[in-house]
């Protein structure tokens, strides 16, 4: 019985957080459903090497390093400047050397870049594409 | 117990669901609360306002039959332009917006992109002042007209502006264009023929309503009346916790600046994320 209650327990909050990532507004930008496939989610976690929090779209860089030791340099965008710093994220939000996990939709011409619709910050908060605006 | 244990498992679920939107709702700033029913002066335009009704395009879906037929020479500068949006829409690393590299957007994008707007009012001139781009846009209401032609050599990207009140509605007539302004993000055209006919009508406290018309003769084969836009008033206290969430100033208030520059920066936006995700 015990652990019946504990199966649901966790098949709900399984489902209950899974609603959260699925359930981020796809937002039409400039050209983004042509770059990038929107049908796709992907988790990338790596190494931050800049945060720029400029126009017209703030952008992410962070190197991913396999267990041979390769490096693959990630790039993603997120919203405007002006909704995120509407929302409190600045340019000392993310940091080089941070270690991130980011949410995508990668690009549909295979490159490692993608439209960032979270990033996972190392001090446990969520940065996301939809933050600053009226939802 | 099973009831129990269920009853205890939904209540976490639908906590931690509700924990998250609350989560995610205090990052944002919220709206105040409207006041359409208090009083003001309809042909005073004083304030913040930011767009809150209709699309970014000049018709609500481009190509509806609201969109008129376009002459060969527009139907031939239609297709050479590649907008970013809308359903001819290609990655902007392949496409040819101006605002891409950040170009002036013009007057009509101007006022169709969904950002705050402070109107400056004094007697004989009504200045909108942009967020995006942080430009601004002067109406003359001292009685002056447009000319019918202008000098090539004069025309500019935000054209020429003159107002008129019509009862409580100003009516704008503003021309000069510079042809390389689009007028919308889905890569509709304008030519230095181009007037445009703007409608501004305070209809309650809170709302600004706008209708507009393009008539473009060497472009479209009638006048184009746009789909209907509106603009809410933002409220003093708004902005300023805006500014105070943004920026951590306290009780500032005014335009923003969202502004495309320097150019290096977009050049590096563009090279390292726009191109790469166009696979170039």
């Amino acid at each position: 019985m015990k652990h019946r209650t504990i199966t649901l327990l966790a098949v709900l909050l399984a489902v209950s957080t899974g609603s959260l990532v699925v359930s981020v507004p796809v937002f039409a930008h400039h050209g983004t459903s042509i770059s990038y496939d929107m049908e796709k989610r992907v988790s990338v976690t790596g190494i931050v090497t800049q945060w720029r929090l400029t126009n017209p779209h703030a952008q992410l860089f962070w190197d991913v390093t396999d267990e041979d030791g390769n490096v693959v340099h990630w790039s993603g965008e997120i919203s405007a400047p002006f909704h995120l710093s509407k929302a409190g994220w600045s340019r000392n939000s993310i940091r080089p050397g941070d270690e991130v996990t980011v949410i995508l939709s990668p690009s549909r011409a295979g490159t490692p870049t993608g439209v960032m619709a979270e990033v996972q910050l190392p001090d446990g908060r969520t940065m996301e594409r939809d933050d600053g605006r009226e939802r | 117990m099973l009831s129990r244990s269920i009853t205890t498992i939904l209540t976490l679920a639908v906590m931690l669901v509700f924990a998250s939107a609350t989560l995610a709702q205090d990052r944002s700033v919220a709206r105040a609360a409207p006041n359409p029913d208090a009083p003001f002066d309809p042909r005073d335009f004083s304030g913040i306002w930011e767009r809150n009704g209709g699309s970014r395009g000049i018709s609500r879906r481009p190509g509806d039959d609201t969109t008129p037929p376009m002459t060969p020479e527009g139907q031939a500068r239609f297709d050479s332009y590649r907008p970013g949006y809308g359903p001819r829409q290609v990655p902007p690393a392949t496409g040819n917006d101006p605002t891409g590299e950040c170009n002036p957007a013009g007057l009509t994008r101007a006022l169709l992109y969904p950002r705050p707007t402070q109107f400056i009012q004094t007697p004989d001139l009504l200045v909108q002042m942009f967020s995006w781009h942080r430009v601004f846009r002067e109406i003359w209401t001292d009685g002056r007209e447009l000319p019918e032609n202008f000098n090539p050599d004069l025309r500019r990207w935000y054209g020429y502006s003159a107002g008129r009140w019509e009862d409580n509605t100003l009516v704008v007539e503003s021309a000069g264009f510079d042809d390389r302004a689009w007028l919308d993000q889905n890569g509709y055209p304008l030519s230095e023929a181009t007037r445009v006919v703007e409608r501004y009508t305070r209809v309650d406290h809170d709302t600004i309503e706008l209708e507009m018309t393009i008539t473009d003769p060497l472009t479209y084969t009638r006048p184009w009346v746009a789909e209907q836009k509106s603009y809410r008033l933002v409220p003093r206290e708004e902005v300023v916790a805006w500014y105070a969430r943004m920026t951590d100033l306290q009780g500032w208030y005014g335009v923003f600046e969202e502004d495309c520059a320097p150019v290096d920066e977009v050049d590096n936006f563009n090279s390292r994320v726009r191109d790469p995700a166009a696979g170039l």
